[in-house]
């Protein structure tokens, strides 16, 4: 390529996936700590399964674009990983990684084609499939008291806080718990502190904007906050909304994949708002205690509508679009 | 003083490399053996020869005369003999340079003009075009704005692209002859106010300018961001006077009119000394040369000599480019020459080039935030990929300003600016055949109507015949004619 510019910025599509990847291993490490060797095995037998099927569907498809180790695929099957029960049998973990590569990914033609975060259809693909298998939630063990999961300790198990609240109607939240992580719920929901760190760390490092976190948190927080006000009996408090049911590692890890959103800013806070709005509606009125992954799956069917209506007024024109010239 | 009343959409803040080259003066470079002046300096079509193989000239004489509208004459920069001419658009005179230096007499304007016409004569003579790198004629733009009250004039002293110092160096050595071509500019067009747009990152330029505006009653120095493209002309329009120019309208029609320092110092020596465009500064630079360097540098004179003339090169340059890197053209022949509007020379090293692989386009939206046009890049370079032209220029190509911002940040190095150069060209030859399909269509629609005129006067003409014959009685003959 000998034509201008002849300079470029430096970043590069690998670059973006693996910061996204780097920024989500401290929760994935915490994961190891509290769920042990299950945890473990869940994680490399989803990510192996990931890249098997992109190597093959990349053999399968020449014209699909981007390559095996890109980043892409991994990052696909963390997030997957982390939003399963920590003690899933491994097959699910295994299923679920093919449906979201092959058929939430390649289907449409590769890297960059996709309508719907590869990960969140997989995942709801198998609660629906699977209900049973996909809500069993273990109890952690408390890593800072030394007592590290052991190998091959079936866990205890119980409701996570909003499936709790959704079945008995109690609530009692341990917020130091639910910052930390020593709670129960999926792989990697369960510490909104490492996630937010890792958020807040991928806007510092520019891989996104502020907007569509900002956006989402707000669309779910505001009206959830609204509603306890109004009716504190039939919502779990704000704080508890926020830190629970995997808001932030939506806000932050999924909703933000650039594939599926919205490419400007204006759309991205429409795009966000929206999502965090449907997840409060699925969580109040609906019937899954925890609403992100059809939220996900809903706000991108409507991504190219929004960035339809959204284009920027491009400079020197009245209307936004050209008339004719 | 003030700052920019606007920042302009997108832009990016590319690593500058000017220090490379910030602190050094203005060198004149030593006389080259060899002169190649190419006929094509500017937006037009090329210039006539009016020299001779074997013809002597002289420093400063025509050696080129512009015949038609946005064309602009081309002078010898030094003495010497004309050993090859070709014309034509590619179209080259080749000098051997002498070794005495002779100048040509100065450039007069007709007896009997107003002193406005007297003035754009001169700047039309000297060859004047936009240093900047977008070589319009400089009369023809003052011309052009004369239709038009013109209440601004902007002295674009935004040098954007990286690496090159040269409108810095200029504004730093040369301001006052600056504030005597804007002295003429106000003269010709009757500006009321006068800003000098200048970045922030050019604080000694800033410094110097604005002490000599403090004695003008209507220049101000404007300062912009460190923003490119901010050279550009809609975006310094946009940040010093806070508006946007219309789509398919010029700026002088808005009563703004832009002109590059480099342009006004060439319009003080035209109309002060009466002398043409024979010399530009450029910046050589990157990480490849030995002596980085700004040079006076005669127009015509070929790359290899410039190179020679600071200190070599350390070694060989993955990359040569004529102009900034954003925008510039890549040149593989060392024998290429510097023209009006090139403002550098790069010798770029392997790892001052961009080292990325291509991918998919994940539609993150970072060329929509770069583009200081506000168009949507990803969905331009879309409808190119599937050949549907007239979609992307609804969506705005030809407003594209091929700035490169767009390919600056995508991180799937997608071949942005490539694209739009092409469908641009595309869409040009597409208005060319259409309107040769429309002057055909129209051509034989002009000739059916005559033959059937003259089928219809022929029938007459047959009508009327017989009636004739009768009266005359005459036999039957045929016209030889018919």
């Amino acid at each position: 390529m000998l034509t201008a510019p002849h300079a470029h910025q430096g970043l590069s599509v690998d670059t973006l996936m693996y910061r996204v990847n780097i920024a989500l291993l401290p929760v994935v490490i915490l994961a190891f700590l509290q769920f042990g060797a299950q945890a473990v095995l869940l994680i490399f037998c989803c990510l192996l399964t990931a890249l098997v099927c992109e190597a093959l569907c990349l053999k399968l498809n020449p014209n699909a674009q981007g390559h095996t180790l890109d980043g892409a695929a991994i990052l696909t099957a963390l997030i997957l990983a982390l939003s399963l029960p920590p003690h899933a049998p491994l097959w699910l973990g295994v299923f679920g990684s093919a449906i979201a590569i092959v058929f939430g990914k390649h289907i449409y033609g590769g890297l960059g084609q996709n309508l719907f975060n590869p990960a969140m259809l997989a995942r709801v693909v198998l609660l629906i499939a699977f209900p049973v298998e996909m809500t069993r939630w273990v109890e952690p063990a408390a890593f800072y008291n030394g007592a590290f999961y052991h190998l091959g300790v079936d866990g205890v198990t119980s409701a996570t806080l909003l499936g709790g609240f959704k079945e008995s109607g109690r609530q009692h939240l341990d917020l130091l718990a639910n910052l930390l992580g020593n709670r129960n719920g999926s792989l990697g929901e369960t510490s909104s502190l490492l996630l937010l760190a890792g958020g807040l760390w991928l806007i510092w490092q520019r891989v996104f904007t502020w907007h569509i976190p900002v956006a989402t948190l707000l669309g779910c927080l505001v009206p959830g906050a609204i509603h306890w006000l109004i009716a504190p009996a039939s919502i779990v408090p704000p704080l508890a909304q926020f830190t629970s049911g995997g808001l932030i590692l939506g806000a932050f890890f999924i909703l933000t994949d650039p594939v599926t959103a919205p490419g400007n800013a204006r759309g991205r806070l429409i795009f966000g708002a929206l999502a965090g709005f449907i997840t409060y509606c699925i969580r109040a009125f609906g019937n899954f205690p925890e609403g992100i992954a059809f939220a996900v799956l809903l706000v991108n069917a409507v991504t190219p509508l929004i960035d339809n209506y959204t284009q920027p007024k491009a400079y020197g024109y009245v209307n936004g679009k050209e008339k004719s010239s | 003083m003030f700052s920019a009343r606007m920042k302009p959409h997108g832009g990016i803040r590319p690593y500058s490399h000017k220090s490379l080259t910030r602190e050094i003066a203005i060198r004149t470079a030593a006389t080259p053996r060899q002169l190649i002046i190419p006929l094509r300096q500017h937006t037009g079509p090329a210039a006539f020869p009016v020299v001779a193989v074997g013809d002597n000239v002289t420093s400063g004489q025509l050696i080129a005369e512009a015949r038609e509208r946005m064309s602009a004459p081309v002078h010898s920069a030094l003495t010497g003999v004309v050993t090859a001419v070709t014309s034509g658009d590619q179209g080259q005179i080749t000098i051997k340079v002498a070794a005495g230096q002779t100048s040509a007499p100065r450039l007069v304007a007709a007896e009997g003009k107003s002193d406005i016409e007297a003035m754009l004569s001169l700047i039309e003579q000297a060859g004047i075009v936009g240093m900047g790198g977008a070589m319009f004629p400089a009369a023809d733009k003052i011309r052009m704005s004369l239709r038009y009250p013109i209440e601004t004039l902007i002295v674009n002293g935004g040098e954007c692209e990286p690496y090159l110092t040269t409108d810095d160096r200029l504004m730093r050595e040369q301001a006052e002859f600056i504030i005597g071509g804007i002295r003429y500019l106000q003269t010709i067009t009757k500006a009321k106010q006068v800003y000098i747009g200048i970045e922030d990152n050019k604080t000694e330029a800033i410094a110097k300018l604005d002490e000599l505006c403090r004695q003008e009653e209507h220049i101000e120095v404007v300062i912009l961001p460190s923003l490119y493209p901010i050279g550009s002309a809609k975006q310094m329009i946009e940040a010093v006077t806070g508006r946007q120019i219309p789509q398919n309208r010029r700026s002088t029609e808005m009563g703004v009119l832009v002109q590059n320092v480099g342009t006004c110092i060439a319009i003080f020596h035209a109309i002060r000394f009466g002398k043409p465009v024979t010399h530009r500064v450029i910046t050589v630079s990157g990480r490849a040369i030995e002596q980085p360097g700004n040079l006076l540098v005669p127009i015509g004179m070929p790359i290899k000599e410039i190179i020679s003339q600071c200190g070599g090169l350390k070694h060989q340059p993955a990359r040569i480019v004529l102009g900034g890197p954003m925008m510039g053209r890549a040149v593989d022949d060392l024998n290429t020459p510097i023209n009006k509007g090139t403002s550098g020379l790069l010798l770029l090293s392997a790892d001052e080039l961009p080292q990325t692989r291509p991918s998919a386009c994940l539609r993150c939206g970072r060329c929509l935030d770069a583009c200081p046009m506000s168009l949507a890049p990803q969905a331009m370079f879309a409808e190119l990929k599937n050949d549907g032209f007239n979609k992307a220029r609804q969506q705005g190509l030809n407003a594209c300003l091929l700035c490169g911002s767009c390919a600056y940040v995508c991180p799937a190095a997608l071949p942005l600016t490539q694209f739009f150069d092409w469908g641009q060209q595309q869409l040009r030859l597409i208005k060319q055949q259409e309107e040769k399909l429309e002057r055909t269509r129209q051509n034989s629609a002009n000739r059916q109507a005559r033959l059937a005129r003259e089928a219809a006067e022929k029938a007459a003409a047959l009508a009327a015949k017989p009636a004739r014959r009768s009266r005359r009685n005459a036999p039957t003959q045929e016209n030889p004619s018919c």
